[in-house]
C-alpha cells in the first residue's frame, strides 16, 4: 500500500532495469493503418510553442506534458547534470507559487507529478482528473519563465541529486558500465557524458549555471506541450492559448552540436568493481528514427530479444547455459544517432569472453542467413501487439508522441507501422551485416573483483 | 494569484470531481459468479481498446512451502510456461510470442498468480495456450534444473543490489528463519537446490485446484464471449480437494539491529517492525497515516524533512505491507554514508511526532482526497483492473471495494489517525537494518 516513489529521473536507455519500460516506449509506436486520421491534433502558436493533443475518453483523466528541447548533449564539458538539476529546481518554486505547491495541488485531486531528463529532452508532466487541467497549463506557463531557481535551494538540491548518482551510478555496476561504455563509445557527441552528470561536475556547479540554462533553453519556441486523455482539443488548446500565448519566445537556444566521427576499430574497456556475475555489453553506432535502416534494426531487435523463444534467450540461456539474462537494446527515437546494445550477464563459472563470442555467433548468424519468414513475422506481430497494449496507460501514450517529437516529429509515429511491415528478412540480414562490425563496435565488462563473492 | 485565492479556486472545483461515475461504482458493471467447479470468476466488458487481460490468483504462496523447501510456490510457478502436456517450453514460449500475447506466473508470500494479456484478435489461441499452462504444465526434470539454476544464479546477482540485500536482513531479522515472512520467496540456495520434481508435482497439485482459484479478466470481451472460453477451457476441470490453509509460524518481534559492511557509497537504511495483517480493522486509518509519514510521494512529512529539508536522500518512504497472518512496517532509505544515522533519527523523530501531536487539519484533509480522489488512476488500465478484482475478492473485499473505501477514509478523524499511530508506530523498538560502509557511518551501534 501506499504510493511508490519514482521522484524525477535520469530516463537512460542504457539502464539494463529499465530495458522493459525502455521496450515498452519504443514499441508504443505502431499505429493502426496509415489511411485512418492522424491520431494527433497538431497546433502552433504565435510564439512557437507546438500543441499535441490526443483524444481518449476510456476514463476521466488526462496526462499534461510540457517538453524542452534540452537534455544533457546540449551542456558543455564541466557542467554536465545541469539539465537533470534544473529540472530537479523546477520543483522549488516561483513568486507565486511556492515549493510543492504544485505537487500538493494535483495530488489533493488523486493525481501524481514528476519529470524526466534525457540526453535530448527534459519533460515535465501531470496525470490528474481532466476537468483539473487548468492547474497543469496555471502551474507550466508560470515556471516555464519564473522560475526563482534561489541559491540555498540549488546547493541542498544538487546534494540530492548526488544521492541519486549514487544510487544508479556509484552503487549500481550496470549504472557504472553503461557509463563507461557510452564515454568509451563516444568521442566527440555529448552523449558521452551521463544524464546526470560527473560527480566532479555536480560538485562545481553554480546556481549561475542553472539560472543561464534556464534562461537560454526554457522558452515556448524551445518547447513543445502535449496532453492525452479524456479532453476536448478545442478547449484544451484554449486552455494553453490563454497560459502559454502571452509568453515571449526567445531566440537564444540556437547550439551547435558536433557529430560522432565514423568508428575506425573496435574499443574496449573494462570495469573492475564490487559485483556478483562478471557482464559483458557491445555496443554498436546505430542510426536513429530519421534513418530507414531504423526499422530493420527494430525487427533484428525483437529477433534478437523478443521473449524466450528469441534468438538470444534461446541460445545464450536456454540452450548454452552461458548467461543469466541476455538482450538487445536498440533505442531509436534519439535526436542524434546512438548505439544498439548487445549485453548478457555470465552464469556462475561461466568465463565472459565466451559470452560475448556467443553473442556475437548470434548476430553472425544473422548476417550469414537471413532469419525465416515466421520470426519475422513474429516479430512484426509482438511490435504490434506491444503497440496497441501501451495505449492502456495514458501516460506511456503521452511519453511515446512525446518521444517521436523529440527525436524527429510526431508524423514518423503515424507512418511507424506500415514501415515495420515492409521489412524483410534479407532487410534485417543486410542491416545485421552492415551495423555489425568489429570496427563499428565499443565493448565493456563487468569483472567482478576480488572478495565481491564473500558474504 | 495569491495563496488564499488559490485555496478557494481549488475549494470550488473541489466540490465537484467524479460524482458522476460514482452513482453505479467504479466496477459497477462487473460480474461475479462461481463455476460449478469452485472458481471464482470476475468480468468487466470494457472495449476502450481491443485487448484482453487476465489473471488467475491461487490463493496458495511461500507460507504453504515447508521451510527446507523455500523456493517451491516460486519455482511451481515460474515453471507453468516452461512446457505443457502438448508443447516443449521453447515451442510454447514461440506460439504465444508470435500472437504477441505476454503471459507470465509468479508467487508471493500468500498466493501466486499466472497473468496473460493479448490483443482481442487472438483471445481464442491465447485462452488455449493460458490454460494449458495452467491444467497441464509438464514440470520435466530437465526444465526444473534450469529454472532451478537460474533462480540461484539470479539471488546470487541480486547481491549487488544493495536494496535487495538489506531487505532480505531486514524481514529475517523482524520474523525469524521459522516464520515464511521472514524468508525470500525465491527461496535461497540450499532451499532451492533440495527441490525435486515430485515437491513441485506436489504442491502444485495441492493447491492449483479450480475451488482455490480466482479468475479474473477485463477488456474487450463479452460476457458470452467469456461464457464460451470458460465452457470450453475451464468448466471440465475437476473440482478436487481444497487444500488446508496455511498457518505460518508466529514470530515474537525482538528489537535489533543489523550493521553490514560493504565498500558502498550508499548506505542502505530499513527500518521498522511487524504490522498489522490483512484482516485489521485499521486499514484505511493506516493508508491515510502511511501517506502522511512516507507513502505521500512529495507531500510527505519525511521527503519534506529528509529530502526537502536537509537534502540527505533522493527518495525516502514509509509502507505498511499488510499480509494474511501478519504484516510489516518500515521506512527505506538511501544516503550517503556518513548521514546514515542523522536519516535514521529524523525518521525516528517523525514516527514520534505522529503518536504525539494529532495531524494537521488541512495535512489530513489532503491526505484523504488524495487517497479517495486517486483511485480512478489505480484502476486505470486493464491490466490494473483485472488484479485489482482479483485482489478485492482474494482479501475479501467485494467488488464495491472503492466505494466502501472512499467512504471509510472519508470518515477519518485526527484522533483515528492518532489512535493507530498509537498503536503500530513503535520508535522505541524497532529492527534497524544497514548495509553500507560502516568505517564512514557514526552513531548507529546505540541500543533501542
Amino acid at each position: 500500500m501506499g504510493i511508490g516513489i519514482c521522484y524525477d529521473y535520469t530516463m537512460r536507455s542504457n539502464a539494463i532495469r529499465q530495458l522493459a519500460l525502455v521496450l515498452a516506449l519504443v514499441l508504443a509506436v505502431l499505429c493502426s493503418t496509415a489511411h485512418a486520421a492522424p491520431s494527433v491534433h497538431e497546433h502552433m502558436l504565435a510564439n512557437g510553442l507546438k500543441v499535441l493533443l490526443v483524444e481518449d475518453h476510456k476514463s476521466p483523466l488526462a496526462v499534461f506534458q510540457v517538453w524542452y528541447r534540452v537534455g544533457s548533449m546540449d551542456e558543455g564539458s564541466g557542467k554536465t547534470g545541469v539539465s537533470h538539476v534544473l529540472e530537479h529546481m523546477m520543483f522549488k518554486g516561483t513568486a507565486s507559487h511556492p515549493s510543492k505547491e504544485l505537487s500538493r495541488t494535483v495530488q489533493r485531486f488523486g493525481g501524481q507529478d514528476n519529470a524526466f531528463t534525457s540526453r535530448d529532452s527534459t519533460a515535465y508532466y501531470q496525470f490528474l482528473p481532466s476537468e483539473q487541467l487548468a492547474l497543469s497549463a496555471q502551474f507550466e506557463s508560470d515556471r516555464m519563465r519564473n522560475l526563482l531557481l534561489a541559491p540555498g535551494d540549488a546547493a541542498a538540491e544538487i546534494a540530492v541529486v548526488m544521492e541519486e548518482r549514487r544510487t544508479r551510478t556509484e552503487d549500481d555496476p550496470y549504472g557504472s558500465l553503461y557509463e563507461d561504455l557510452f564515454a568509451t563509445a563516444f568521442k566527440v557527441h555529448p552523449y558521452r557524458w551521463p544524464v546526470i552528470g560527473w560527480m566532479e561536475d555536480l560538485k562545481n556547479l553554480t546556481p549561475q549555471d542553472i539560472r543561464a540554462h534556464y534562461d537560454k533553453y526554457y522558452s515556448p519556441d524551445n518547447a513543445f506541450i502535449v496532453v492525452a486523455g479524456d479532453i476536448d482539443p478545442a478547449a484544451t488548446l484554449a486552455l494553453i492559448e490563454a497560459s502559454f500565448g502571452p509568453i515571449k519566445p526567445s531566440s537564444t537556444n540556437a547550439r551547435a552540436i558536433s557529430p560522432e566521427p565514423q568508428q575506425q576499430g573496435e574499443r574496449r574497456v573494462e570495469l573492475v568493481r564490487e559485483a556478483e556475475l562478471p557482464a559483458v555489453a557491445a555496443a554498436y553506432h546505430a542510426p536513429s528514427i530519421m534513418h530507414a535502416d531504423t526499422y530493420a534494426l527494430d525487427v533484428l531487435s525483437t529477433v534478437l530479444s523478443g521473449g524466450k523463444s528469441s534468438r538470444l534467450y534461446r541460445s545464450l540461456v536456454y540452450e548454452k547455459k552461458l548467461a543469466v539474462s541476455a538482450y538487445a537494446d536498440y533505442y531509436s527515437l534519439n535526436r542524434s544517432p546512438s548505439l544498439f546494445i548487445l549485453g548478457a550477464t555470465a552464469t556462475p563459472g561461466t568465463d565472459i569472453a565466451t559470452v560475448e563470442q556467443a553473442l556475437y555467433d548470434e548476430v553472425e548468424a544473422i548476417a550469414a542467413t537471413p532469419p525465416t519468414e515466421r520470426e519475422v513475422q513474429k516479430a512484426k506481430n509482438q511490435l504490434a501487439s506491444d503497440f496497441i497494449m501501451s495505449q492502456d496507460s495514458l501516460l506511456a501514450r503521452a511519453n511515446t508522441v512525446g518521444r517521436f517529437e523529440a527525436a524527429g516529429g510526431w508524423r514518423l509515429m503515424e507512418s511507424y507501422v506500415d514501415s515495420i511491415k515492409t521489412v524483410t528478412p534479407q532487410d534485417v540480414q543486410r542491416v545485421a551485416r552492415q551495423y555489425f562490425t568489429k570496427q563499428n563496435r565499443t565493448v565493456g565488462t563487468l569483472i567482478p573483483s576480488q572478495g565481491a563473492t564473500q558474504k | 494569484m495569491n495563496r488564499l485565492l488559490a485555496a478557494i479556486c481549488l475549494l470550488i472545483s473541489l466540490a465537484a470531481p467524479a460524482l458522476a461515475q460514482q452513482e453505479k461504482g467504479m466496477l459497477g458493471d462487473a460480474h461475479r459468479f462461481i463455476l460449478p467447479n469452485g472458481m471464482t470468476v470476475l468480468h468487466l466488458y470494457k472495449d476502450s481498446l481491443p485487448m484482453v487481460t487476465a489473471t488467475v490468483l491461487v490463493k496458495s504462496g511461500s507460507t504453504s512451502e515447508p521451510q527446507d523447501k523455500a523456493g517451491l510456490a516460486s519455482l511451481t510457478a515460474g515453471l507453468l510456461n516452461d512446457g505443457t502436456a502438448k508443447l516443449s517450453s521453447m515451442a510454447f514460449s514461440e506460439e504465444a510470442e508470435f500472437i504477441g500475447a505476454s503471459m507470465g506466473a509468479s508467487a508471493t508470500y500468500d498466493y501466486s498468480a499466472a497473468s496473460m494479456s493479448v490483443t482481442k484478435d487472438n483471445i481464442e489461441r491465447a485462452m488455449e495456450l493460458f490454460t494449458q499452462m495452467l491444467r497441464e504444465p509438464a514440470f520435466k526434470d530437465e526444465e526444473l534444473a534450469r529454472a532451478k539454476a537460474l533462480a540461484i544464479a539470479g539471488l546470487k546477482q541480486s547481491e549487488e543490489d544493495p536494496g535487495h540485500v538489506a531487505s532480505r536482513e531486514f524481514i529475517r531479522a523482524v520474523y525469524g528463519e521459522q516464520s515464511p515472512y521472514g524468508r525470500l520467496v525465491e527461496g535461497s540456495k540450499e532451499t532451492i537446490s533440495t527441490i525435486t520434481r515430485e515437491d513441485v508435482v506436489k504442491f502444485y497439485s495441492t493447491h492449483y485446484a479450480p475451488g482455490n482459484m480466482i479468475l479474473s479478466v477485463a477488456g474487450d470481451l463479452t460476457k458470452d464471449e467469456l461464457d464460451a472460453l470458460i465452457k470450453k477451457y475451464f468448466s471440465d476441470w475437476p473440482t478436487g480437494k481444497l487444500p488446508a490453509p496455511s498457518v505460518p509460524v508466529q514470530a515474537k518481534f525482538k528489537p535489533s539491529r543489523v550493521l553490514q559492511s560493504k565498500p558502498l557509497a550508499q548506505a542502505t537504511i530499513m527500518l521498522g517492525h511487524q504490522g498489522p495483517s490483512l484482516q485489521s480493522p485499521d486499514r484505511y486509518a493506516l493508508t491515510v497515516l502511511n501517506y502522511i509519514l512516507g507513502g505521500g510521494g512529495f507531500s510527505s512529512r519525511l521527503m519534506d524533512v529528509v529530502r526537502d529539508d536537509k537534502g540527505l536522500v533522493y527518495g525516502i518512504y514509509s509502507v505498511f505491507s499488510m499480509r494474511l497472518h501478519s504484516g510489516l512496517f518500515y521506512v527505506s532509505a538511501q544516503t550517503k554514508n556518513e548521514s546514515a544515522a542523522e536519516v535514521v533519527n529524523v525518521t525516528l523523530k517523525e514516527m514520534e511526532r505522529l503518536r504525539t501531536e494529532p495531524v494537521g487539519q488541512q495535512e489530513l484533509k489532503d491526505a484523504k482526497d488524495f487517497m479517495v480522489g486517486s483511485f480512478t488512476r489505480r484502476l486505470e488500465t486493464l491490466s490494473s483492473i483485472a488484479s485489482s478484482m482479483a485482489q478485492y475478492e482474494y482479501q475479501a473485499l467485494g467488488l464495491d471495494y472503492p466505494e466502501k473505501y472512499k467512504k471509510a477514509v472519508q470518515a477519518l478523524t485526527q484522533e483515528d489517525i492518532l489512535k493507530v499511530a498509537q498503536k503500530y508506530l513503535h520508535p522505541g523498538e524497532y529492527t534497524l537494518t544497514v548495509l553500507g560502509d560502516l568505517s564512514k557511518t557514526k552513531g548507529l551501534e546505540g541500543g533501542n
